[in-house]
């Protein structure tokens, strides 16, 4: 099979998105724009869960800390040295070996480095760094039996000690967070929400792209084939552990480039973001979108945080309990979400009307 | 200094121990993570807080687990039994459950702090000029007592035979006749049911809101990790290593580090242990 990325049955909702995402600016005022240019970097985060879940079968409870540490970097690195950021104070390091005037004058030097007024390596350190540290909790993590056991377990660790390290370290604002940082179009295009809407929007599109053309991959056939059946994966020659730490790495480097958007738009990043009730959140809009299918993370955000716009200072804690009710009707009563429901949906009308398709066509 | 770290350790590892068991117990049986775990020790402690003072202290500490353990019998027969031996299913299914829980407990009772006194006010010498309260010695005793009977039960008892049989294999033990379903239901009861105990017994020592069962089910997990899923035995060996690693950074440094430091040497354990962790049996 050829791996084509505009079939024809996706080419017409394609362009309709890519129309709307463009018109958007136009039509929503800036209030509603500046929402969603919060919410394409949720989209994104929730890429890099579907990459581990949709595919693999791989459930990440950590997720949030390496969103909120690609965040802090970008954050930093966007903000540049503080006046009032005089000392690193590293309490968890009593010794008192942070030497604030040294990390300054480091972050005074790459946050200089900038090409039309945006440091590149506000998205190359967090993608590294996330990356990085993915790997290696990717290297721990599938060292052992039952990953869809165990993953869970583990990135539920990480994500602890994130946040509580977050919250501990004064150099990024420690339990206040690390607040006043400027958007990335601030030199471009005076910082304004329509400008900080399109940057997102545009690298969400190039994520987007790159995931759908790595889905129909051959990595992304042998990634998924992974998922489906690592024992016979294994006995034909591929290093399933391997593998699966790699694509593990991958994941968290985009969720790290999702908080680096993610605080170009906000301003802000809290250690809050990093623990398991953030991490949760984005499982919910994959379980929600339905984990696996390619819009998933697109439907199932923009469904959640739509709805938690207008319901959540309406019903306060009444919003909450039905957010936990639909995540139990969901995954009992539609394991492949929202988009699952609208396959079957759109499967029904076609039956209707006579143009029946062989049950294997529809994925 | 070190009587004191022993002290505090076994006490940290008892509270750990407790919430763990019925974690464990609960994967065993039914291959469920239960996320909603820490929201049934919430529950117990919520029984201690509003029950001590209608009935006293010790009354309601002896109906706390067996409350909680109605609740989770309810909530077996209605949620959990549709997510059985599907560990991501489980996941999500009981975090949304635990949504549930705190959410009606926010809108029932309000999010202010409660607090209910200690039964008892003793305080222990440990040597050396310092004290350990009783209250503490107490929650030992009983993570000890527990554990040793609940082994003991599984171990001989008849319904213990068929709790330890569905573990090993629950296709075999409906086909020899037993009722699994009624199995499952009874080791869901009895996992939350330990940790309505455990709720109980911590609430004089903590401040009880409907949040407070995230730290629980996260110190819960850190054990399972450690120990494996399903196994009783190594749940309480761990609990007790990983309260006195606690102790031994928190007492002379902070909370903070010590939390830091255990969870990243739990993951480096982890990291470097060869054979998988699921254990055969409870």
């Amino acid at each position: 099979m050829p791996a084509r990325l505009l079939t024809r049955r996706r080419s017409l909702p394609l362009a309709l998105l890519v129309l709307a995402a463009a018109l958007a600016p136009l039509v929503l005022s800036d209030f509603t724009i500046g929402l969603l240019a919060l919410w394409l970097p949720f989209v994104m985060l929730a890429i890099s869960l579907d990459l581990l879940w949709g595919e693999n079968r791989i459930v990440s409870f950590g997720h949030g800390a390496f969103f909120a540490g690609g965040g802090y970097i970008a954050g930093l690195l966007l903000r540049g040295p503080q006046a009032d950021a005089t000392g690193v104070n590293y309490a968890l390091l009593s010794s008192g070996n942070g030497n604030g005037s040294t990390f300054d004058s480091v972050l005074h030097t790459l946050s200089g480095i900038q090409v039309a007024g945006v440091p590149p390596l506000a998205f190359a350190l967090p993608v590294a760094i996330c990356g990085l540290v993915g790997l290696l909790v990717g290297m721990a993590v599938f060292r052992i039996g039952s990953v869809e056991v165990y993953a869970p377990l583990v990135t539920l660790g990480v994500g602890v000690i994130a946040a509580t390290v977050f919250l501990k370290l004064a150099v990024i604002g420690g339990s206040n967070g690390l607040s006043g940082i400027p958007p990335y179009t601030r030199q471009l295009a005076g910082g304004s929400q329509v400008s900080i809407y399109v940057f997102n929007a545009v690298w969400l599109a190039v994520v987007y792209v790159a995931y759908a053309a790595f889905r129909r991959s051959r990595a992304g056939r042998r990634w998924r084939a992974a998922g489906d059946d690592p024992i016979r994966l294994e006995a034909l020659g591929v290093d399933v552990r391997r593998l699966r730490a790699l694509g593990f790495a991958a994941s968290a480097a985009l969720a790290g480039l999702a908080g680096a958007l993610y605080v170009g738009a906000s301003g802000f990043m809290s250690a809050d973001t990093a623990g398991v009730v953030f991490s949760v959140q984005a499982l919910i809009w994959l379980a929600v979108g339905g984990p696996g299918a390619l819009f998933a993370p697109l439907v199932g955000v923009l469904a959640i945080e739509l709805a938690d716009h207008q319901l959540s200072e309406r019903l306060q804690n009444t919003w909450q309990l039905l957010l936990g009710v639909l995540l139990i009707v969901v995954v009992l009563g539609a394991p492949r979400g929202l988009t699952g429901l609208a396959g079957s949906g759109a499967a029904a009308v076609q039956r209707l009307f006579g143009r029946a398709q062989p049950p294997g066509a529809a994925s | 200094m070190l009587v004191q770290i022993a002290a505090q350790g076994l006490s940290v590892g008892a509270v750990l121990a407790l919430s763990a068991l019925g974690l464990t117990i609960v994967y065993g049986v039914m291959g469920v993570v239960n996320l909603a775990h820490g929201e049934f020790v919430m529950l117990g402690a919520y029984a201690m807080t509003l029950l001590s003072p209608l009935i006293g202290p010790w009354a309601a500490i002896a109906l706390a687990p067996l409350i909680v353990g109605a609740i989770g019998l309810v909530v077996d027969r209605a949620l959990i039994r549709w997510l059985y031996h599907d560990p991501v299913k489980s996941m999500l299914g009981t975090f949304g459950l635990a949504i549930v829980i705190r959410q009606l407990v926010l809108i029932v009772e309000g999010p202010q702090l409660r607090y209910v006194g200690l039964p008892l006010t003793g305080a222990v010498s440990l040597g050396f000029g310092q004290t350990f309260p009783l209250w503490r010695v107490v929650l030992i005793a009983a993570a000890v007592v527990v554990g040793i009977g609940m082994a003991i039960w599984l171990a001989r008892s008849a319904t213990g035979l068929k709790v330890r049989t569905t573990t090993v294999d629950a296709d075999v033990a409906q086909s020899l006749g037993m009722n699994v379903g009624r199995v499952n239901a009874l080791a869901f009861a009895i996992g939350t049911g330990l940790a309505g105990l455990a709720g109980a017994l911590v609430a004089p020592l903590d401040s009880v809101y409907p949040n407070m069962g995230l730290s629980y089910l996260v110190g819960a997990f850190l054990v399972v990790i450690l120990a494996g899923l399903g196994s009783i035995r190594n749940a309480l060996g761990w609990a007790a290593g990983v309260g006195l690693l606690t102790a031994a950074v928190a007492v002379p440094a902070d909370d903070v580090l010590a939390q830091v430091v255990v969870w990243s040497v739990a993951l480096a354990i982890v990291a470097l242990r060869r054979q998988p962790l699921v254990a055969s049996r409870v």
